[in-house]
Order: C-alpha cells, then structure tokens, then sequence
C-alpha cells in the first residue's frame, strides 16, 4: 500500500512505465526497414533466375550477407513488437500470458534459425 | 482498481459513421499479422537455402506451387501496403498530415501505391509475371 495518490504514482510513466521503449523500438525498427525492405526485394528482382546458385551467390558477400541479417533481425524484432500489441489488444487473461509467451519465443527461434541460416549460406562452397 | 475495471471502453467504433479511413487503419494491423506469419516462410526459404544445393531443389516443388505462389503473391501485397502506410504513420508521428483532406489524400495514395508496387514486382521481379 503506498502513500502516494494514483496520480503521483502514475506521472511520467506513460502506459506502464515500459510504453515510451515500446513506442521507440517500434518507431527505430520501421526507420531502419524502410531501406532495408526494397533493398532485399530489389536485390532479388535484378537476380538472372531463383536458381540455387544465383540465390546462394547474391547473398554470400560480406555487405550482402550484413545486410541480409539486419533486414532479418530487424525485422523479426518490429514483427514481435507489433504481434504484442496485436496481442494485448485482442487476447485477454491467462490466454494473452500465454501468447505473449509463445509470440515471443517463436521470434527468438525463427531469428535464431535465420541467423543459422545466414552463417551456413556464407560459408558454403 | 475495481472502478478502473468498469470504465467505458474507448473507442466506441459503432458510434461512428464507417469512413475508408477506417478500413485503410485496420489493414495496417492485418498486413501486419499477415508479414508476421510470412516470416516463418521466409526464415524457411533461408534454411533451405543453407541445407544445400540437394534440400533446396527437394523443397524447390513446395515454393513453386500455385497455392505459395498466390499467397506470395498476397504477401508482397501485404508488405508493399504495410510499408508505405508505415511511412504514413511516420509523417503522422512528427504531428504533420492529420487534416481531414492530407489523411484521405495520402491514404489513398498508400492504397494505390500498394497495388501498383505489387503489380510491378509481380511482372517485372524474379517471379516474371508468373503466377502459376
């Protein structure tokens, strides 16, 4: 129980003390996806084919290979802020828990297993 | 807490006359949750990609079908429209953009915008127009 009013408790914490970092990352991710996005579906348009050999080639050099895993990384991060606030709105008590929870580990995995990928496209042969 | 718990709910969406406006603000989440699930397939493709020339070329015949196509197809459309109504909600976040004619103005052209960069990709990008 504290002494202070709700009001006082409440000033300058935004939504819930977290909102503000909420609010930037979603802000910070969608600024760095905005070249990030047509680069990777433009770098796949000048491609010759889909073949295995032009897809792996486009991709293993140093400057590709970085930008492909910022556009992954960043993207998958933008995807679980916006699949939270999805989420919150939508999905109440123990079943938004556990969403949140899934949502959550389901984009650490999917960034774990692109960046597995992505290591394995530039090392091989 | 118990008052907090009764408190109306804002915002009263029936109260409101239906505007495109509306439709062109809830596509934003859709497209969103769409991108999301699409990203499953694309961290697919990359691990294909990395399991060898072998695994690619069995996986090849799944990428290539016509229900993946289409829904690639849906997809580039999702994230053609999600990033240009993204930028839009940039524009709004430096408080320019919220007149009445600026918002229905830019809104449509996000719309149009998404369908022609779909367009677009489709015919010209890696998939030539190809749709099945």
């Amino acid at each position: 129980m504290s002494l202070r009013s709700p009001l006082g408790r409440a000033a300058g914490l935004g939504s819930a003390g977290h909102g503000v970092a909420h609010w930037w990352a979603q802000r910070v991710t969608a600024v760095a996806l905005i070249p990030l996005t047509p680069w990777f579906l433009l770098h796949l348009a000048w491609l010759p084919s889909l073949s295995y050999e032009d897809l792996l080639y486009c991709f293993q050099g140093l400057g590709d290979a970085t930008l492909l895993t910022a556009f992954v990384l960043t993207l998958l991060y933008h995807s679980e802020l916006g699949a939270r606030a999805v989420l919150e709105d939508y999905v109440e008590g123990g079943l938004r828990v556990a969403c949140l929870i899934l949502s959550k580990l389901a984009h650490i995995g999917l960034g774990l297993a692109g960046l597995l990928a992505i290591v394995r496209i530039v090392t091989q042969v | 807490m118990s008052s907090a718990a009764n408190r109306p709910i804002s915002p009263h969406l029936s109260v409101y006359r239906w505007q495109y406006t509306m439709a062109l603000s809830i596509l934003h989440r859709f497209t969103g949750v769409v991108l999301s699930a699409g990203s499953v397939a694309l961290i697919a493709c990359l691990l294909a990609l990395a399991m060898g020339p072998a695994e690619f070329y069995g996986w090849e015949s799944i990428f290539r079908s016509p229900l993946v196509r289409l829904a690639a197809l849906g997809w580039t459309w999702c994230l053609c429209y999600h990033f240009a109504n993204g930028i839009r909600h940039l524009v709004w976040d430096t408080g320019r953009g919220f007149g009445l004619k600026e918002a229905r103005l830019s809104g449509w052209f996000v719309f149009l915008f998404s369908l022609a960069a779909t367009g677009a990709y489709w015919w010209w990008g890696p998939f030539e127009g190809r749709l099945l």
